[in-house]
């Protein structure tokens, strides 16, 4: 035998001291837990933060463990050490504070911790929160890149203020001071000449919630406007006609059977607490259904991946609806209770009885000729994988997890449709407000109403919320531009926030248009934390923080359960942990960064300095009467007063609430799932209640409190019998579901009385880039620009270098077979043409995609007009020229290159390419019921030809005005289809909800 | 004995190194030397080189030496799955790793199975870990690992070949299992996005011609294909000596610039070489490894035998170059 094998053995055989397994078998490793039987560590000593931990968390700073630690363990945070990992090997010590903060990048508002230098007061790096509930301590690429967006050396550090033409590229420094000064003296002088709808708000990533809502009603404004329309609203208006709430949040964790139409394994909302859940139910054995025409991530990892002609997913899912019902194999009882099949028959059927029989022979033959075969037919998916799907639906025990969001709702005409035939799932199965099932999100969010919540305004803004789309989620914010080319109205102050319309939306060309000519654009300030396309055209550029430089709450429906966390900046929390006096935010962030909520108060007082406007009061402490209100102040109140749960955890540790929140950045509300439609009525709203004998509805007389959450809900004032508070099921008085009928609206009245009665059952609308619409022999094809990169966020990740050296190009997926067709090869040149112009752009040969089918990622494609101005790591300096009216031509000068910069990094960039700017060769298609942006594409694409060059882009805004016309034609307006005289139903969910008065249609 | 060592083993190989390990380490010469006098540094030396090693360059699972695809949790990886639940046995509870396939738990599983006298065991070590343990720990030889990991390998080397019977396999017989072929996952080779042009066109008339550079990467990248571990330090060495800059990527990406870069500099030849070089240490290493255990002849057969159609490969690739 090998003679050292053989002492080794010797050796073995007379050990003294017992071995890991030996002491892990003892059962004797609570202190010392071995790696083989080592369990995780719980974070019991939190009230209300059940957070599991991984294992590694419980090893500390290599005295008692070693090895590559999770998480230091947080009675650490406030003096924790760890190597210089610049300086090793050396092993030099720095110490830190470990200060909680919210990641800013994507909605998800995962934890981060931020380390703090507690010599330099830099931040060193940011890693995840473990006692966040949401994120749970795992972040995706963004997270820790929040370190590039602070460092960022291209970032606007100071006010600045245009001089010159608006978009000449001329600033000059200014103060804060004489921001608001500018700004409060113009929207007095607006407000008080009654002006108030030629301001507007429009905002593209909130980050926060509840604020501008305290904001904009204390101001008395209805000029809230959202990104909504280039992204979910489709999605919205599917959930809320079945359910009135309008967002999905499926229990991912606990499902049997999850079916997404979307790639949350990789992106969108909320991919990092959706992903790390899916894969948990994937080990404990569901199985993932995944329905996207691109081979995403997400499509790689899932059992079925079903690659659907975009716009054909609604005929695949009434498949397995007609499944369901024709087998049997649905909750039969839960349709039965919670369904408004009486409603439908009552209206469709009168003659016939109204028996759940009747109900339930009706819907065979609604749904008969959605058959695999049709279905197969549509979206050229077999048939037979369709077949399977619907048996492991059927076969979900309750536990069905769906979810829908961007994706084909987003994309498709009548894409809401697709919404409502996912939820029409959750339904027929039962699955909804169960574990493994899907709830609606704000039955797991909490937004704290703050401590002086103002009135609602009485204004409507016909610029926003135009009479045209009465059932639209939410405003017209894409339409801007052609509202105010056609007169509508003019806008005096324009605040776009973290907001970059003329990248970001499509037809960018005539929001450009529109933001130089100031008769139209009075003033324009971009409150942005880094350059954009749109900051270039604004007035005051003003620097905002990213996620470690502000305040805000949060509190997403990222799974089952409901938590609310905090923003902070953390070098601010540090200095005041070491005593220093900090009065402003912008005294502790870089340069002069500042954040919205202190220049929210500020600006509130320059513009109501003596209360005289009745805006000021909002804006006074409720701690010191009369004083101006601090940011500490502003959340305080909320952490003390509506955060239900939170004051009793903070007195058992000893501390105030707002340290709490300082100290852990999160507070778990509730951990697991609840169902709040089948909770019992007050007891108290009962004394003056009336039961509809007809439809069992319940309405009371008794005022509503004030709900400490102010998540916005649909709104039932009732009539002379009081508001409708629930229904009755059996014996028991429900609250129901937030809709009319407090059921689930299988039928809609909703749609059939404001002019759709065809659409008031789940069905299928023909997208406008439906096979029949697109001739393939004429090289047209159907264009995905949506899809997302795991890596970026939209437009506000190009000030990250790690994230662009990651991905930073956006070729254009074709099929082999289509590659053949038109000859073209991978990176050949192709031009790729739209209704309103046409980009270049090289092509990418991929199976990945279907045939017919071609897609871009939306990522991509930055530019900027100066060659000193703007994010230098990820746009191209191009040339943008006028060449006729409305007919404009872009093409790139020179790619990106190293620069001089403080970041010794900027020197070193390799890549030249940052892909190709689609969205301005998109004209405006607003779904005429949902408004949602219609994303895809008819397009048509050759070969480049001879004249043009990689990232060419040519665009005619007559065109997109033309398209804008079109659909604008398609829509049914609330003066001509109105049952009662009013703009919307007032039911429906509307953020930034006006009085009732102002919903009332002006007489003609 | 054996069994208690081939547990311990199995729990070093498994995770870092702990605290509660120490007191053992020491008593066992071989590994105690190997360990510094400062606890702390110790064991935070210890658990960056298993980072280093098995984190990025060694990935310690079977299916990556003997599945086709060289992919974790593979085919073959179902097969060690399939014997643990034949044999009754299970991974304990918490333990950490990506597939069950993994060398650590593979020890601990052969420990208990010898223990208990199980049937099993005989198979999992003549059919598993005496085909591909050797070749794991002698890769992790040439990554340069800190003395105690090399002495771990050659004690856990020498443990599984002094466990082994004599003859294990039938003459003439190749040890390794029929799997099924490497899924195709890439179809039609096409660069990714992002990525120029450059791999086929840049090899084309220049050396590769005829081959397509994915057949190149799929034999050298593959263990069971090649008869090695092509490690991302062997490419980095390969590339230095011939004075070519460096590379950072993964395996695949590391190989193909390194080919790239050779090709532009007109140094295909002298890359070629390097790698037969590499290959006919190798070569020597599985012979010296036979002469001291006769009983391990069949599989050094079945590895050498893939390392001279490497050779060959390679010679043939050069040729096309030159032509």
């Amino acid at each position: 035998m090998n003679k050292r094998l053989n002492r080794f053995l010797e050796a073995v055989a007379n050990l003294s001291s017992p071995t890991r397994l030996e002491l892990a078998q003892a059962g004797a490793a609570s202190q010392q837990q071995s790696a083989v039987h080592r369990k995780a560590a719980n974070f019991s000593a939190l009230p209300g933060t059940q957070v599991s931990l991984p294992s590694a968390s419980e090893r500390t700073d290599g005295d008692e463990q070693v090895g590559l630690s999770s998480y230091p363990p947080v009675e650490k945070w406030d003096e924790w050490e760890e190597y210089d990992p610049k300086a090793w090997p050396e092993r030099i010590k720095r110490r830190y504070m470990l200060i909680p903060t919210l990641c800013f990048n994507c909605e998800s508002a995962c934890g981060l911790l931020g380390y703090v230098d507690k010599d330099s007061l830099e931040i060193q790096k940011f890693e995840g929160n473990p006692l966040h509930p949401g994120s749970r301590g795992r972040n995706c690429a963004k997270g820790p890149a929040t370190h590039n967006q602070v460092y960022d050396p291209e970032r606007v550090l100071f006010p600045l203020k245009r001089v010159g033409k608006r978009g000449e590229g001329k600033w000059v420094r200014v103060t804060w001071d004489q921001v608001l000064d500018d700004l409060g003296a113009r929207l007095r002088k607006a407000f008080q000449e009654q002006r108030h709808n030629e301001v507007i708000y429009h905002v593209g990533r909130p980050g926060h919630d509840g604020l501008m809502e305290w904001i904009l009603f204390a101001w008395g404004l209805d000029s809230h406007n959202s990104h909504t329309n280039v992204c979910s609203s489709g999605a919205r208006a599917g959930y809320a006609f079945w359910m009135g709430l309008d967002r999905p949040s499926p229990d991912h964790a606990k499902a049997r059977v999850i079916l997404l139409i979307s790639s949350h394994l990789e992106t969108g909302h909320y991919f990092n607490p959706h992903a790390q859940r899916i894969m948990e139910a994937k080990m404990d054995g569901a199985r993932l259904i995944v329905l996207d025409t691109r081979l995403s991530n997400t499509a790689s990892l899932a059992d079925y991946w079903l690659s659907p002609w975009p716009g054909s997913e609604a005929p695949i899912l009434l498949a397995i609806v007609n499944y369901l019902i024709h087998t049997g194999r649905y909750n039969r009882e839960f349709v039965k209770t919670w369904v408004n099949w009486k409603q439908y028959l009552k209206a469709e059927w009168p003659t016939e009885p109204c028996t759940f029989e009747t109900f339930e022979a009706k819907l065979k033959e609604l749904y008969k000729d959605y058959t695999f075969d049709f279905a197969a037919a549509e979206s050229g998916v077999e048939a037979e994988v369709i077949r399977q799907v619907a048996e492991e639906v059927a076969r979900c025990e309750g536990k069905l997890a769906t979810h829908t969001w961007r994706s084909t709702t987003a994309g498709n005409l009548g894409g809401w449709q697709v919404a409502r035939a996912l939820w029409f799932l959750n339904v027929l199965t039962g699955s909804i407000g169960v574990e493994g099932g899907t709830s609606a999100n704000a039955w797991d969010k909490w937004v704290p109403r703050p401590h002086n919540l103002p009135p609602h305004p009485n204004r409507w803004n016909e610029l926003t919320w135009p009479e045209e789309y009465p059932l639209t989620f939410y405003e017209l914010s894409i339409l801007l531009p052609h509202f105010l080319k056609e007169g509508r109205g003019k806008v005096d102050t324009y605040f776009t926030r973290v907001y970059n319309p003329v990248w970001t939306n499509p037809d960018g060309m005539s929001w450009m248009e529109v933001l130089t000519d100031e008769e139209k654009m009075g003033l324009h300030i971009c409150l942005t934390p880094t350059w954009s396309e749109t900051a270039w055209f604004a007035d005051y550029v003003l620097p905002m923080g990213h996620a470690p430089e502000r305040h805000d709450i949060s509190s997403q429906e990222t799974h089952g359960g409901r938590w609310i966390a905090f923003r902070q900046p953390v070098r601010r929390v540090a200095l005041e942990k070491l005593g220093k006096d900090v009065n402003y935010t912008y005294e502790a962030n870089p340069g002069e960064v500042w954040e919205e909520t202190e220049f929210w108060i500020e600006l509130s007082w320059r513009i109501d300095p003596d209360g005289s406007m009745g805006i000021r009061q909002y804006f006074e402490s409720p701690y010191q009467p009369g004083e101006k209100l601090t940011v500490n102040e502003y959340f305080r109140w909320m952490f003390e007063n509506t955060v239900p749960g939170l004051p009793e955890a903070s007195a058992d540790q000893g501390l105030t609430p707002l340290e709490y929140m300082r100290k852990y950045g999160a507070f778990e509300i509730r951990s697991g799932v609840e169902a709040p439609y089948l909770q019992p009525v007050e007891a108290e709203l009962l004394k003056q209640a009336t039961v509809d004998a007809d439809s069992h509805l319940v309405y009371s007389q008794t005022p509503a409190p004030a709900s400490p959450n102010i998540t916005p809900h649909p709104a039932f004032p009732g009539d002379e019998r009081g508001r409708l508070v629930g229904i009755q099921v059996g014996d028991q008085v429900l609250r129901g579901f937030d809709t009319p009928s407090r059921l689930l609206e299988f039928y809609s009245p909703t749609l059939r009385d404001w002019g759709w009665p065809e659409y008031a059952i789940p069905g299928y609308i023909h997208s406008h880039v439906h096979p029949e619409k697109i001739d393939p022999q004429a090289g047209e094809f159907a264009l995905i620009p949506t899809f997302r990169l795991p890596t970026l966020i939209h437009t506000r990740s190009g000030n990250s270098k790690w994230l662009y050296e990651i991905s930073h190009k956006n070729p254009l997926w074709m099929h082999p077979k289509d590659a053949a067709r038109l000859g073209v090869r991978t990176n050949d040149l192709v031009r790729v043409s739209t209704e309103i112009g046409y980009y270049v752009i090289k092509a990418w040969v991929t199976e990945g995609i279907r045939p017919g089918v071609v897609a871009c990622s939306h990522h991509m494609g930055r530019w900027r007009l100066q060659d000193n101005a703007m994010e230098r790591w990820s746009s191209a300096l191009v040339d943008l020229t006028l060449q006729g009216e409305g007919h404009w031509k872009m093409r790139h000068k020179q790619a990106v290159m190293p620069f001089e910069s403080s970041d010794p990094d900027s020197k070193r960039i390799w890549w030249s390419d940052v892909g190709v700017h689609q969205n301005l060769t998109f004209p405006v298609h607003p779904d005429p019921i949902s408004g949602m942006h219609c994303w895809h594409q008819k397009v048509k694409v050759e070969k480049a030809q001879p004249e043009d060059r990689y990232g060419d882009i040519y665009v005619d805004t007559n065109k997109a005005h033309e398209v804008y016309r079109e659909w604008l034609a398609m829509t049914r307006s609330a003066s001509r289809v109105s049952p009662d005289g009013t703009r919307r139903p007032y039911w429906l969910l509307r953020p930034f909800r006006p009085t009732r008065d102002a919903y009332q249609l002006p007489e003609k | 004995m054996i069994t208690h060592a081939l547990q311990l083993m199995g729990n070093y190989w498994l995770e870092e190194i702990q605290p509660e390990d120490l007191p053992v380490l020491k008593q066992l010469p071989g590994l105690a030397e190997a360990l510094s006098d400062d606890q702390a540094d110790a064991l935070t030396d210890l658990a960056v080189e298993y980072q280093r090693l098995f984190g990025f360059n060694l990935p310690p699972y079977e299916s990556v030496f003997i599945d086709p695809s060289a992919m974790l949790n593979a085919p073959a990886t179902a097969r060690v799955e399939r014997l643990y639940q034949q044999a009754g046995w299970a991974p304990p509870a918490g333990v950490r790793y990506a597939a069950p396939d993994h060398i650590g738990l593979e020890l601990l599983a052969l420990a208990d199975m010898l223990q208990t006298d199980m049937l099993a065991a005989p198979p999992l070590l003549i059919n598993h870990l005496a085909l591909w343990a050797p070749i794991f720990l002698l890769t992790l030889e040439r990554l340069d690992p800190h003395p105690f990991y090399a002495r771990l390998a050659e004690l856990t080397l020498a443990l599984i070949l002094e466990t082994l019977p004599d003859n294990p396999i039938p003459s003439g017989i190749d040890p390794f299992p029929s799997l099924p072929p490497a899924p195709v996952y890439r179809g039609t080779y096409q660069p990714a996005p992002g990525q120029p042009e450059l791999e086929v066109e840049a090899l084309k008339g220049q050396p590769i011609q005829g081959d397509s550079l994915r057949q190149v990467l799929d034999h050298l990248l593959i263990p069971r294909a090649a008869g090695l571990y092509l490690t991302r330090q062997d490419l980095a060495a390969a590339a230095l000596a011939l004075e070519l800059p460096g590379v950072v990527g993964d395996r695949e990406h590391t190989l193909k610039t390194v080919l790239q870069l050779a090709a532009q500099y007109e140094l295909l030849s002298e890359l070629f070489e390097q790698l037969v070089n590499l290959c006919q240490r190798e070569i020597s290493a599985y012979a010296d490894l036979e002469r001291d255990n006769p009983a391990w002849a069949a599989y050094a057969k079945a590895w050498q035998q893939r390392l001279e159609n490497t050779i060959q490969f390679l010679r043939q690739l050069d040729l096309q170059a030159m032509a």
